[in-house]
């Protein structure tokens, strides 16, 4: 067996210059390979987040019924009962409150999807006052959250008095002045778009509300939970409410983020597949011009299976030697792209992906998953492009190929 | 004797209707009129150049009920002052309509709102009322096509039913309206409104025909949303003057913010 690696070892350095370009090729094609992954895998992570602490948390409650017409009617009763209740659980819970309002600056006004929050909790479950543009997060009565674009709209910045007109819920008019002391950074279309936030009690008061949440929103404390899971057992504690996962909730963006999954592997052929033709070229060529020299082997007694082996170890070494110097460069790159990112913010301001917003700064993630599927596909496909060769050269017969020229 | 109809409800309706005495449109003339001049007569006809009036509205909701009075003034077709008087929580929340635009005033916070273009189709004070039935209101004649559809006895009257298709170019918000008034005095008994689709959105109807501030009218109209069964709102003209000294400057903000009338 060492004699196979050591011939296969020699005979692949046989053509130094072609063995170099092949091989510099592998190296090219896993190390954009593997810093693709990772930014791939960078962006589903940031999706995740922002689809899920940015917004929903990763658990909501409701009341049944109120997914289907989002009411101010159809709403959970004694939020605090509940809360405590699914806290022995060990989640992290915040009640909400969403409604339509009418909101002015100025001489400018919008429409507006109004968020009642409670300004402890909110910061447990989610991580909007991590994502502020500007200003600081809700701290007291009367302070609003702005989302960045209907700040723009509204030309309204830190400081400045908002007017917020409603229907509330006993058909009166809700009517308050409110300040502006923070405006939330990108998170998802509809939240830079419309929505503002304010003080749980200040929503219960324009909207005439008793002691009542339109959702609970959740998040794990241990992060590795499985969320259904969890979300039964959630569901066993309050069983006459509904609870849903946020892939339940929004199985466009759950679903979108598990294809993107799926454009690694595509890309990834494309390209191994470019990488596959010249191995297939060079292990080609190299069995052509050693087809008297394999012929004289197995004139004295090298079988077919042998020749198939020696070949498949060459295309191995060969492999081998190029996906090392393309992990070590592929996972620098991955690294590099990792801390300190992929700055976009000078071509655009952020892309919409299913609605969730990708931050124009993007950071890749390098791991075993972003980094051992670029390599394991590598030599799967090296191993597929070299089968014509190798068999090939096993089945010459020893009698032509002595005399071949 | 002074008749009452609130003029400005009629614009709130966003309809246009109005009677014209029975000796301007005999009977035996009517077919001689167009659809188009039926409207536009009435158009011209229904709000005086000028008008005051008192209104009572009723909503009822599948969660609440409640009533308003509300005082309204006109003058032509680009104002529009409408105040509310009671429940004591709104008495003085004003909406403003100049030409195509609205405000509202909230005395509570004593603040003016413009409100959006985008909330056109946004209930106006919870009612089920657009406020685009208030702004968009002359454009009737002007955004939809018209055309007499039927003539002739229904429900054991002589009618006239007039169909509204929207212009191509308009920028409206129905995708239909029918009319059905009475030929006789051209009073309406109802409209009804569809959505792009030709779906019946809503169905106003005109009840209680009397003389008032000098005309004779339906001081009654219900809108009915045929998407909440149950659910309505119901207008009932208490008092009308029609052709008041009013100034233009009446209708400015600053009396919005001053609670003017």
């Amino acid at each position: 067996m060492l004699l196979y690696l050591k011939l296969a070892w020699r005979n692949i350095w046989r053509n130094n210059r072609r063995t170099l370009i092949t091989q510099f090729a592998l190296v090219v094609a896993l190390s954009l390979m593997i810093a693709f992954s990772g930014l791939t895998w960078g962006l589903i992570k940031q999706m995740e987040r922002n689809a899920t602490l940015l917004g929903p948390g990763e658990i909501q409650i409701h009341s049944p019924g109120y997914l289907d017409d989002r009411s101010i009617y159809r709403v959970v009763d004694h939020p605090d009962i509940i809360i405590s209740k699914i806290e022995k659980i060990g989640v992290k819970a915040a009640p909400r409150l969403q409604g339509f309002g009418l909101v002015s600056q100025g001489e400018n006004s919008s429409g507006a999807q109004i968020w009642g929050v409670d300004l402890m909790r909110e910061k447990e479950v989610t991580e909007f006052h991590n994502h502020l543009f500007k200003g600081s997060f809700l701290k007291k009565e009367r302070d609003v959250l702005l989302g960045k674009k209907i700040a723009v709209t509204l030309d309204a910045s830190i400081s400045d008095e908002l007017v917020i007109v409603t229907q509330a819920a006993d058909g009166s008019i809700g009517n308050d002045l409110y300040r502006v002391v923070g405006i939330l950074s990108g998170i998802s279309e509809e939240i830079d778009r419309s929505t503002i936030m304010m003080s749980i009690g200040d929503f219960k008061n324009i909207f005439s509300l008793g002691d009542v949440a339109t959702e609970i929103a959740i998040r794990r404390s241990d992060e590795t939970e499985n969320l259904n899971s969890l979300r039964d057992r959630i569901k066993n504690t309050i069983p006459e409410e509904e609870v849903k996962t946020w892939r339940e909730l929004f199985p466009a963006v759950s679903d979108m983020l598990e294809l993107t999954d799926l454009s690694i592997y595509i890309l990834l052929i494309i390209i191994y597949l470019a990488g596959s033709l010249i191995m297939l070229n060079t292990m080609l060529m190299s069995v052509f011009e050693r087809i008297k020299e394999l012929g004289i082997m197995m004139a004295i007694g090298l079988r077919p299976l042998q020749v198939l082996i020696l070949i498949f170890l060459e295309t191995f070494f060969l492999t081998l030697c190029g996906s090392l110097v393309g992990l070590l460069c592929g996972v620098s790159l991955s690294l590099y792209l990792t801390h300190y990112g992929l700055d976009l913010s000078s071509i655009t301001e952020g892309f919409s992906f299913v609605g969730i917003l990708a931050e124009p700064h993007w950071f890749a993630v390098t791991n075993i998953t972003t980094v051992l599927p670029p390599v394991i596909f590598l030599f799967v496909l090296s191993l597929i492009a070299v089968i014509y060769p190798a068999m090939k050269a096993s089945l010459l017969k020893p009698v032509d190929a002595l005399v071949f020229h | 004797m002074r008749t009452r109809v609130s003029s400005s409800i009629t614009i709130v309706l966003g309809t246009l209707f109005l009677l014209l005495p029975i000796v301007l449109l005999p009977e035996s003339h009517s077919a001689e009129y167009s659809a188009k001049e039926i409207l536009d007569k009435i158009d011209k006809m229904w709000r005086g150049e000028s008008s005051r009036g008192t209104f009572s509205m009723q909503i009822k909701t599948a969660h609440w009920e409640r009533n308003l009075r509300i005082k309204s003034w006109t003058k032509g077709l680009d104002y529009t002052l409408i105040r509310i008087e009671y429940p004591k929580k709104e008495k003085g929340v004003s909406t403003l309509k100049v030409k195509n635009n609205l405000w509202n005033y909230l005395p509570k916070i004593k603040r003016v709102i413009k409100v959006p273009s985008s909330l056109m189709m946004g209930r106006w004070m919870g009612s089920h009322f657009t406020n685009d039935d208030l702004v968009k209101e002359s454009t009737l004649v002007n955004d939809y096509y018209h055309r007499i559809t039927f003539e002739g006895e229904r429900e054991g009257q002589d009618v006239f039913e007039i169909t509204l298709f929207p212009k191509e170019e308009a920028a409206v918000v129905w995708g239909k309206i029918i009319i059905l008034m009475r030929k006789r005095d051209l009073i309406p008994l109802y409209e009804e409104f569809f959505d792009e689709k030709e779906k019946p959105v809503r169905k106003m109807i005109f009840s209680n025909v009397k003389k008032m501030g000098g005309r004779v009218l339906p001081t009654k109209m219900t809108v009915v949303p045929y998407d909440k069964p149950g659910e309505f709102t119901e207008v009932t003209y208490v008092d009308i003057a029609f052709d008041i000294e009013i100034l233009d400057t009446f209708f400015s903000l600053r009396n919005l913010r001053m609670q003017g009338g």
